[in-house]
């Protein structure tokens, strides 16, 4: 009871002076990961065998990723097979972010590059885009599923390349997933901007509230490679939705006929409809744009030869190998993460992560040399408070007592702990503290 | 990562490389269980403003954790070892199972073959030592040999035998399958020699037995004679009848006689052991196990 009280009080410092939600609702934020190809010579090179040599810092603070390594940036930088992945911190919808998202992916694009030096260059390989869902895993399996059916021709539209095999939705934890073809700059936030209002309009569905949908498309997803999910096949609707682009004919769940070009349009509208209300048409346009006017070319549009691998300038924080740039993104580093690299020096103590995901933290935390200590577990959503309430001070007293009491045998050892800020005297495996994935045994 | 890297990341670093074991799940990592000052308590809670000043707190632990760690586990099983085999011994020791009755009427009856004239006779049962018992069995004169499988039940009750219980048969046994479990049937297989007395001994486990058990006896429809003759005399082939064990537990000091002396030597050993540890490595204060 004693460590209960403690860890309570302990949270409401945390929380202190914030109005931070314990969970993020579906649509709140947005993720945003890429892969490369590490070209040299023009032959692929295995960045498996480059990551090491990176210096990025401290490895393995992703329990569930070894190959992965936290930038001071907030961005996490893997190898996904022979491929890099550069996975940007979750992002808020908000005004601006899909101008932000653009940035912040340009901005590690060039970092990686600057690190892998001038004689490598990368080859934009995929694009992963995930939205928050505040829903059960199985709602947001039944979203996903609605999704193949409804929104994922018209994303596909929006993301892929002629060359492309189709696009995955995957149902996460506390996300819905969407995995198509690399793209950036106007492209990208056209598809973050979709794939936000799609996402909530379908979660909507599910969850038995009102929402627009577009008609339910016949076609015949697979399952998805390697993670649990869906794929849908560029000829998953019957013909080939690459080679015929707008005009391709879809057939409906209710046996009519309609074209991609429209499916696309009341796509969009329903996917509008679903934004959050103070998304304007500042994140909106590059979406609207391309579903409005048939003059602009998709990416199924474009010749498949047209991806050369380029060498980005360190300082650059555009795209080359993209015809279209956003014009008015700018990195605004999100610090959180970053910060939460540590380590976290406090006069009479100090913090170091030995456990750090998109989903939580876990602080070592000690009074070095005295040779007891903590963990401290911090939610996504309470990191910025958390980081706020540690510079001024308001957290000390809460854990230097754990410091200097006898341990009472609090032991973090399970997912559903890492909701909540708490202090504990053990940290179980780590493995037990993420989230349970979809097709994981009982 | 610098040559400076603060104390806190290399704490982070030890108990992160403790969870990543060839990408399998790791152990739980525990903080160091340590004695802490008053003083520090009170001057963390700001309530000691006009204390005197807290002692520095001593370093870190003046020996590696692997030493640490092997005291307190030499110790550990010390203990365990000597507060197991006194918990061994007092559950073990029991009064000597005694053989309170033994009731077999038809076994002497039904086991006389018609030819050649084979007679068993329980010339005497005893119950010698620890849940023993001993029935004699005595063939006729005139069968050179006798082949005699035998299907021994012990019934229902909570009566074990170990798995050497039944060594009878005396320098021809072939085979003998213990009874393990209430109601299974052993068997025994051996041959049984003319004119020779042969014991059939049943052994408990170190279990507390009372109660009346019924026992079963079962002889083979054809008898192995000598010569190579296999003629097959009408013998009625299952005898039973009842046993009465009684066998209490006792407790008390002499319990340790069951117990193995290996256990209570080795947990000398290991006290001595971690004793001469402790002496050599010894525990500051602020180390003190809560």
């Amino acid at each position: 009871m004693r460590a209960t009280a403690q860890n309570d009080a302990f949270a409401a410092a945390v929380l202190s002076g914030t109005s931070c939600p314990s969970r993020d609702a579906t649509g709140a934020l947005a993720g945003v990961e890429h892969e490369y190809r590490v070209v040299h010579d023009g032959a692929v090179v295995d960045f498996a065998r480059l990551i090491r040599g990176l210096d990025l810092g401290r490895r393995h603070l992703d329990p569930a990723d070894a190959n992965a390594y936290r930038l001071p940036s907030g961005a996490a930088l893997t190898c996904d097979e022979r491929d890099a992945e550069i996975a940007l911190p979750p992002i808020a919808v908000s005004p601006g972010f899909t101008h932000h998202a653009v940035a912040l992916a340009c901005a590690e694009r060039a970092d990686l590059q600057c690190r892998l030096g001038p004689a490598m260059s990368l080859r934009g390989y995929s694009t992963h885009i995930s939205i928050s869902v505040d829903a059960p895993l199985h709602i947001v399996d039944s979203a996903a599923r609605l999704y193949v059916h409804t929104f994922a021709v018209a994303m596909m539209l929006l993301l892929d390349r002629r060359d492309s095999y189709g696009i995955y939705v995957r149902p996460r934890p506390g996300r819905l997933e969407l995995c198509g073809e690399y793209a950036s700059g106007e492209r990208l936030r056209a598809a973050l901007a979709f794939a936000v209002g799609s996402v909530c309009a379908c979660v909507a569905a599910v969850s038995h509230r009102s929402a627009a949908l577009p008609p339910r498309l016949m076609l015949h997803a697979e399952p998805a490679a390697g993670r649990y999910g869906y794929m849908v096949h560029r000829h998953s609707a019957g013909g080939d939705l690459y080679a015929t682009g707008r005009d391709t004919v879809l057939r409906t769940c209710s046996g009519d006929l309609t074209t991609a070009q429209h499916q696309l349009g009341i796509a969009w509208t329903s996917a509008r409809a679903a934004l959050p209300s103070a998304i304007g048409a500042g994140d909106t346009d590059a979406a609207a744009l391309r579903v409005h006017d048939t003059t602009i070319a998709l990416p199924i549009n474009e010749s498949p030869a047209r991806q050369p691998a380029v060498k980005l300038p360190a300082e650059a924080c555009r795209n080359p190998d993209d015809v279209e740039e956003s014009g008015s993104g700018t990195a605004r580093i999100d610090a959180t993460f970053g910060r939460m690299l540590g380590p976290l020096q406090r006069p009479t103590y100090a913090m170091a992560p030995v456990m750090l995901t998109w989903d939580a933290a876990v602080m070592v935390a000690a009074r070095l040399p005295h040779p007891r200590f903590a963990f401290v577990c911090v939610p996504r959503a309470a990191m910025s408070p958390f980081l706020y309430n540690l510079d001024t001070g308001a957290l000390d007293t809460h854990i230097l007592a754990r410091l200097e009491a006898p341990p009472s045998g609090t032991s973090l050892t399970d997912h559903a702990q890492t909701r909540h800020p708490a202090v504990y005297d053990e940290l179980g495996p780590r493995r037990a503290l993420l989230a349970p994935e979809p097709g994981d045994g009982p | 990562m610098t040559e400076q890297t603060p104390p806190i990341v290399g704490l982070a670093d030890s108990i992160v490389r403790q969870d990543v074991v060839d990408g399998r799940p790791g152990k739980t990592i525990a903080p160091p269980v340590v004695y802490v000052p008053l003083v520090d308590v009170i001057e963390s809670t700001g309530d000691a403003a006009t204390e005197t000043p807290a002692p520095e707190v001593p370093g870190p632990p003046s020996i590696s954790p692997w030493w640490r760690s092997c005291c307190c586990l030499l110790l550990a099983i010390a203990l365990i070892v000597l507060v197991g085999d006194g918990a061994i011994g007092y559950l073990t020791w029991h009064e000597p199972s005694r053989l309170t009755s033994l009731d077999i009427p038809d076994f002497p009856v039904s086991i006389v073959p018609q030819k050649p004239d084979v007679s068993t006779v329980p010339g005497s049962s005893t119950f010698n030592g620890t849940s023993q018992m001993t029935l004699h069995y005595t063939c006729g004169t005139q069968a050179s040999q006798l082949a005699l499988p035998a299907l021994l039940q012990i019934g229902s009750g909570r009566f074990f035998l170990d798995p050497q219980g039944i060594p009878p048969f005396d320098g021809t046994l072939s085979s003998a399958n213990a009874i393990n479990a209430p109601g299974q049937l052993g068997t025994v297989t051996g041959t049984l020699v003319s004119g020779q007395t042969e014991n059939l001994t049943l052994t408990t486990g170190n279990f507390p037995c009372k109660g009346v058990f019924p026992l079963t006896l079962q002889l083979p429809t054809a008898l192995n004679l000598g010569g190579g003759s296999t003629t097959g005399p009408p013998l009625a082939s299952t005898f039973g009848g009842n046993v009465a064990f009684d066998s209490t537990p006792m407790g008390g000091s002499s319990g340790a006689r069951d117990v193995p002396w290996i256990l209570i030597i080795g947990g000398v050993v290991l006290d001595l052991i971690a004793i001469l540890l402790a002496r050599r490595y010894p525990l500051r204060r602020d180390e003190w196990i809560w």
